[in-house]
């Protein structure tokens, strides 16, 4: 009987799918939604412990300064605390590859032990390929460059060969591995090349050749079945590494021993080259006196010689210059004879000339005066004529005027015996004058004759004179000869000297030196000697845990970071979501308040009737909760692990399905359902059924307050007054609307904005911030730091460099403590170039000054500090003041000045280099470069870090995307139930105005007036509450690393608002179809 | 011709159980200005014929004709337009809108009505001057029915159609309401069509029509309808 009332209870009940439907809905994609992101960080977490355990991945992995020997890894097997171990080895070098770009650094490790059966400790995972079978053979891994292929021998360059224990060098590729000691992209670092690794091999032990082994990896006892992420097993590991590392002394006896050994054959190894050196050190010195000596007196048998031969020439010049002065004089004497010869000769010469020309005269008149016998001339006379007239003068004397009858001649008439006797005058006066001249002439020719016996006297004097000089200038030639042999042979002998003083000094020099090292080396050798009794002491172990695995703290904070997320969202969600079941719910029973009150009546108990709702409430929560969370625990962790896979090696991502989570949700769904139906059923019920079966009077309109104030009232359209008094009389569901439309805006805002506080870093840290594309880091005790900026300061690409010192320290204040980067720039007026310092709102420039500190943002607020406070920094004498607070998004670092860091610290040694490039530099290619200097250690290019951090960035945006479209997912249901129930509950007014003659339109605008001034004002409600959500949101979801971009732009506002919007449009077009198909008929029956 | 003609008008209502014919081959007329009572008990078609005169509903067959237009096969539309415009509906309950005033209420309809009287005045008239300013859940019922009357009233409608105005009154007020659509009927000259399963209705009509399984039993003119006063129940 009772279920046939039940069953008509039902029947009503489900009629109304669009609720049970909504139920449903809202149920699922909440507890899908909290569910699943709170599982996900879990999930990430088992899934690597499954994977680690599969894999029997160490606990610690030891390191030592001196290797280990066989002794020591018994010893430690022995270890209580040890499960199991293993040794093996490692060496970083560079593998070959044919391509343009540099090779990559590549660390090959040994094969576990039992790998190919699958029992090591540090189990690889074959993804491809077999296990190697001899130390020909090798494994590469997902990170080994793709010209690589299974099947290709490789070839690897060993960086030194004289350290290297490397036996092999060519290997075959014969498989591929996944490795559980590296779970991201990362590969650990090394000090050759640019300092990171970037994939590894596998080999066997055998193709490894030392004498020790390098690595130790083992197992604890204490941590099997523990989580690696809890703090106790971070805790117990460290507790035992360090226990092993300070127990090194004792467990490493043996290698004490064996280093003692080895040592002490070294030392008399030492002892006889020592001995030696000495003993060829005093070969040395006598070779040395010996061949000194030897040049000494030969230097001085040279100099002698060449003193004698100086004298013998100076005699031979004295004599030479004695004759030559001689021969001088002689010359002189000759040459006058010769002047007074040469004049006489002169004399005679012209005399003879004279006497020639007047002889010649004189025939010529005589030849004249023959031919101008038979002719008379008048003057002017022929020029012949007047010229042997005028020369006749010469000729004249005081008794004979030869010119006057030579006229009277010529102009006598012919044949006249004037002209006879003037002719005859003057021949007989011509021969006359001629016999004379040839007296004369005779005279004349004699003591001609006597002046050529003087020239040739004088001839006979020059020769002899000659003779004389050519055996002066022989004897000359000679002595210069000899003066220039002494010449050279002095040189010769200077040269000798300087030599020979050189010679002696660099010796001496060479005998010091030697003697010094050698003394060195006793010293040493006495130091050494020393030492070996205390060798054992010498021998360091590391420790290194899981946490130093390259990844896995990052996989860690990852997955921490999801939870963050998930510990606010959908909590929020959870809120909005309860509130709309609640409301839901409670409408239902009023909706059935006849009903009870029949079955009241009937005499059903208050139980029995209310079971009805407790089972639609249960039903609709297990439904919502069964398949939300079987959704929800598999989508979110698959497509965050999705997001992740980009950056995690991880083979599989386990999802199981979480019972206390699908509890939780399920006790929250009937909490907010069967409990709300409960309670809002008892209270119908405490009316009689009497009361109950009659229908409820109908809500009271009510004036409200704007109505008082008539002015503005009476000026409202008709329409307007309607919406404004109806919104005020369901307060309750207008309320229940704003406060969920509310929720959804805030949730989106909050969405929107951390996706863009996210997505902004990546901007603002990397161009705008960070300037840099290097930071150098080179060995700071190097001795010629100077070589290393010459080389980087000859590098063409580099545009702006320089020296600071990074180093992680520790800061504290308000008795808080942070690990942060202290950079200490060299040229703070230029770091600008490098990092920009800046106040965030702003974008004031900060300068550093001696005056104190410049802190990032993010610190300031986990300091609590502020401009003007002062901080410690670990190793600091005092502490310093904050002068000015910076923009900053990644990590947390500090600034000082070089003055400032004096005072505080005292010494400064830069350790590293900020290094700007030219655009579109091949970062491969400079590091190579760079690293040609040997104090270089490792070089940190912004790409790289930047690049992690985008994928970071980009898996972070997805999850947010997940959360918006959840947000807008929840926004609609809310939205579609509550204006579903407003429907319902008004369907009655509805019928009515739609008799009236409303049209559709006008019907469903009639509805959506409030429907939409709801939304809005819930919208603009979570607008603001958005704004203190996000600020929420960021301060949770934030890590102690990272500072989110806390601004939250207008678009982030304009979308979340459009969204919601988008969202009430819908929906109030779904409920149009609802509102057209309103039964007018229903306006007609009795209320119910 | 006749002011509302019914001519053959059927409707079958279909469910999954079985077919039921609310109105079989239905024939009437009615002049313009009678108050006409519609009787019949329970289930014989009476609320069917109502739907269909109000526009609510449309015919299967036959033809509907009010002032000489046609109603049966208008679209939804059309048939929006004609309650609108010409159709006064007085409810069983009254149907107010309990959010808004008496006043409020008549001005709901007046607001979508091209010929609308003064909302106010129709207040006036059905005597409701001094509660014009009262929500429904204020007045008592034979107000709110009052009040619903002015709301039908004042769209200054062709028809107007009443499903049982006294069906939640008591005796007396349910007397005033009824003179009240008397009045309006004689002094306005308004087509008043009371749908009732009270038979002591009856004299007061100028024409009775009476229904019975569907169909029509009996129409009955009366030249000298009985005053209101005169009847009870």
């Amino acid at each position: 009987m009772i279920t046939r009332i039940y069953k008509d209870t039902f029947r009503k009940l489900f009629r109304a799918k669009g609720r049970f439907v909504a139920l449903f809905g809202i149920i699922a994609i909440s507890s899908g939604f909290f569910a699943g992101l709170k599982v996900t960080s879990p999930n990430f977490k088992e899934s690597a412990e499954l994977y680690y355990q599969d894999t029997r991945l160490m606990d610690l992995h030891l390191l030592s300064n001196y290797g280990f020997c066989q002794a020591e890894v018994d010893a430690l097997a022995q270890e209580p605390d040890v499960l199991d171990l293993y040794a093996g080895y490692s060496e970083t070098a560079y593998l070959q590859v044919n391509a343009a770009t540099a090779n990559p650094i590549v660390q090959v490790y040994s094969l576990p032990e039992g790998a190919a059966t699958d029992t090591a400790i540090n189990q690889p995972i074959l993804t491809a390929g077999r296990y190697p079978e001899n130390a020909e053979e090798c494994l590469m891994e997902v990170n080994t460059p793709e010209s690589v292929q299974i099947g290709d021998t490789i070839t690897i360059d060993i960086d030194d060969p004289d350290t290297s224990i490397l036996e092999q060098t060519t290997f075959t590729v014969v498989g591929e591995v996944d490795w559980s000691m590296f779970v991201n992209y990362e590969r650990g670092t090394t000090t050759i090349g640019n300092g990171s690794i970037d994939c590894f091999l596998m080999v066997l032990p055998d193709a490894f050749a030392p004498d020790v082994y390098t690595d130790i990896f083992l197992r604890l006892v204490d941590t099997q079945g523990m989580n690696s992420f809890t703090d106790t097993y971070r805790t117990l590991t460290r507790q035992k590494g360090d226990l092993l590392v300070e127990r090194c002394g004792e467990l490493s006896k043996s290698r004490g021993e064996q280093l003692i050994a080895e040592a002490t054959d070294a030392m008399t190894d030492a002892r006889t080259e020592l001995d030696d050196g000495w003993a060829e050190y005093e070969d040395g010195r006598q070779t040395f006196e010996t061949e000194i000596a030897d040049a000494e007196a030969l230097l001085a048998d040279a100099k002698q010689q060449l003193d004698a031969g100086l004298v013998e020439w100076q005699d031979g010049n004295t004599k030479y210059e004695s004759g030559l002065a001689e021969y001088e004089q002689s010359k002189a004497t000759l040459d006058e004879r010769k002047a007074t010869l040469e004049a006489q000769e002169a004399l005679a010469n012209n005399a003879i000339a004279e006497i020639d020309g007047k002889q010649q005269y004189l025939t010529r008149v005589e030849q004249i005066v023959g031919g101008y016998r038979g002719s008379t001339l008048v003057q002017p006379y022929p020029t012949e004529i007047q010229t042997l007239i005028e020369q006749a003068a010469a000729y004249d004397s005081d008794a004979f005027s030869l010119s006057g009858s030579l006229s009277d001649f010529f102009e006598a008439p012919v044949d006249s015996a004037e002209k006879l006797r003037l002719e005859s005058t003057i021949v007989f006066y011509v021969h006359n004058c001629s016999a004379t001249l040839t007296d004369e002439l005779a005279e004349l020719e004699r003591s001609a004759q006597d002046l050529t016996i003087h020239r040739n006297t004088l001839n006979n004097a020059y020769a002899e004179l000659s003779n004389a000089k050519a055996y002066l200038d022989s004897s000359k030639e000679q002595l210069d000869t000899a003066k220039a042999e002494l010449d050279q042979a002095q040189s010769e002998y200077d040269t000798g000297v300087a030599e020979l003083e050189t010679r002696r000094t660099d010796g001496l020099a060479e005998l010091a030196d030697a003697k010094a090292e050698l003394e060195q080396a006793e010293a040493d050798y006495t130091a050494a000697l020393a030492e070996i009794k205390t060798l054992p002491d010498g021998i360091e172990w590391y420790a290194l845990d899981r946490s130093d695995n390259p990844g896995w703290s990052s996989y860690g904070e990852d997955a921490d970071r999801v939870d963050a997320v998930a510990a606010v969202f959908p909590i929020f969600f959870l809120l909005v979501a309860g509130l709309v079941c609640l409301t839901t719910m409670t409408r239902m029973v009023e909706e059935q308040r006849t009903e009870i009150g029949t079955l009241k009546a009937l005499g059903y108990s208050t139980g029995q009737i209310s079971v009805q709702f407790l089972i639609y409430a249960t039903l609709a929560s297990v439904l919502g909760v069964v398949v939300g969370t079987l959704i929800g625990f598999q989508l979110f962790p698959k497509v965050i692990f999705l997001c992740y896979k980009t950056m995690y090696d991880f083979p599989y991502v386990n999802c199981p399905f979480h019972w206390d989570y699908a509890l939780i949700c399920l006790a929250a769904a009937l909490a907010c359902t069967g409990l709300t139906s409960m309670i809002a059923c008892q209270a119908e019920l405490r009316e009689v059924p009497a009361q109950l079966m009659r229908p409820k009077p109908p809500k009271q309109g009510k004036r409200i307050l704007l109505e008082r104030w008539n002015r503005v009232w009476s000026k409202l359209s008709f329409h307007t007054k309607v919406t404004i008094r109806n919104f005020c009389r369901y307060k309750s569901r207008v309320l229940m609307t704003m406060i969920g439309i509310c929720g959804c805006t805030a949730l989106l805002l909050a969405g929107f904005g951390l996706n863009r506080s996210i997505s902004a870093i990546d901007d603002l840290q990397f161009k705008e911030i960070y300037h840099y594309d290097c930071i150098a880091f080179y060995d700071e005790n190097a001795e010629n730091p100077d070589a290393l900026l010459d080389l980087v300061n000859q590098t063409s690409e580099v545009t702006a460099f320089q020296q600071a010192l990074l180093k992680s320290d520790t800061i504290r204040a308000n008795d808080n403590a942070y690990e942060i980067t202290l950079t200490v720039a060299s040229k703070p007026d230029a770091f600008s170039h490098h990092v920009t310092l800046r106040e965030r709102k702003s974008h004031d420039p900060i300068p550093l000054t001696d005056d104190g500190i410049v802190i990032n943002e993010k610190l300031a607020k986990l300091l609590s500090v502020q401009v003007g406070d002062t901080v410690e920094l670990a190793g600091a004498y005092k502490p310093v003041t904050i002068t000015a607070i910076t923009e900053n998004y990644t990590m947390n670092h500090a600034y000082l000045t070089p003055a400032c860091y004096t005072d505080l610290f005292g010494a400064l040694n830069y350790n590293s280099i900020y290094l700007n490039f030219v655009d579109g530099t091949d970062e491969d290619n400079m590091a190579t470069h760079l690293l040609q200097n040997d104090d270089l250690l490792t070089l940190q290019f912004l790409s790289k870090s930047g690049g992690s951090f985008r994928q970071l960035v980009n898996s972070m945006q997805y999850i947010v995307l997940l959360i918006i479209v959840c947000s807008g997912l929840l926004a609609f249901v809310v939205l579609y139930n509550l204006a579903n129930i407003n429907i319902t509950e008004r369907m009655r007014e509805l019928a009515t105005i739609k008799v009236l003659g409303f049209y559709d339109g006008e019907v469903a605008a009639y509805i959506y007036r409030e429907n939409i001034l709801s939304s809005f004002l819930g919208m603009l409600c979570g607008l603001v509450t958005g704004i203190f959500f996000f600020r929420f949101v960021l301060a949770i979801a934030e890590v102690d690393a990272v500072m989110f971009s806390p601004d939250l732009p207008w678009y982030c506002f304009l979308y979340a608002a459009l969204l919601t919007m988008f969202f009430t449009v819908l929906v109030n077009l779904l409920l149009f179809f609802k509102l057209r198909h309103i039964d007018m008929a229903g306006s007609l029956k009795a209320i119910e | 011709m006749a002011f509302v003609q019914l001519k053959d008008v059927c409707k079958t209502y279909h469910s999954d159980a079985a077919d039921v014919r609310a109105s079989d081959h239905i024939s009437f007329e009615i002049e313009k200005g009678e108050f006409v009572v519609i009787v019949g008990p329970s289930g014989a078609g009476k609320t069917t014929l109502l739907n269909l005169l109000g526009g609510m509903d449309s015919c299967d067959s036959g033809e509907l004709i009010v002032d000489g237009q046609r109603i049966d096969g208008l679209s939804p539309r059309e048939l929006t337009r004609y309650r609108r415009e010409d159709i006064g509906f007085v409810f069983q309950f009254y149907n107010l809108v309990q959010n808004l005033t008496a006043l409020e209420n008549v001005e709901l309809a007046v607001d979508i009505c091209k010929n609308a009287a003064s909302p106010i005045e129709m207040i006036r008239k059905v005597g409701l001057e001094d509660r014009a300013n009262h929500f429904p859940a204020e007045l008592s019922g034979g107000e709110q029915q009052r009040v619903s009357i002015a709301r039908a009233l004042a769209k200054q409608p062709k028809l107007l159609l009443c499903d049982e105005p006294t069906g939640a009154l008591d005796f007396r007020t349910g007397q005033a309401i009824l003179q009240l659509l008397y009045d309006s009927c004689k002094q306005d000259g308004m087509t008043v069509i009371l749908i009732t399963h009270n038979s002591a209705f009856k004299p007061l009509a100028d024409r009775v029509i009476e229904v019975r399984d569907s169909q029509i039993h009996a129409i009955t003119r009366q030249e000298h309808p009985a005053p209101v006063a005169s009847i009870a129940w």
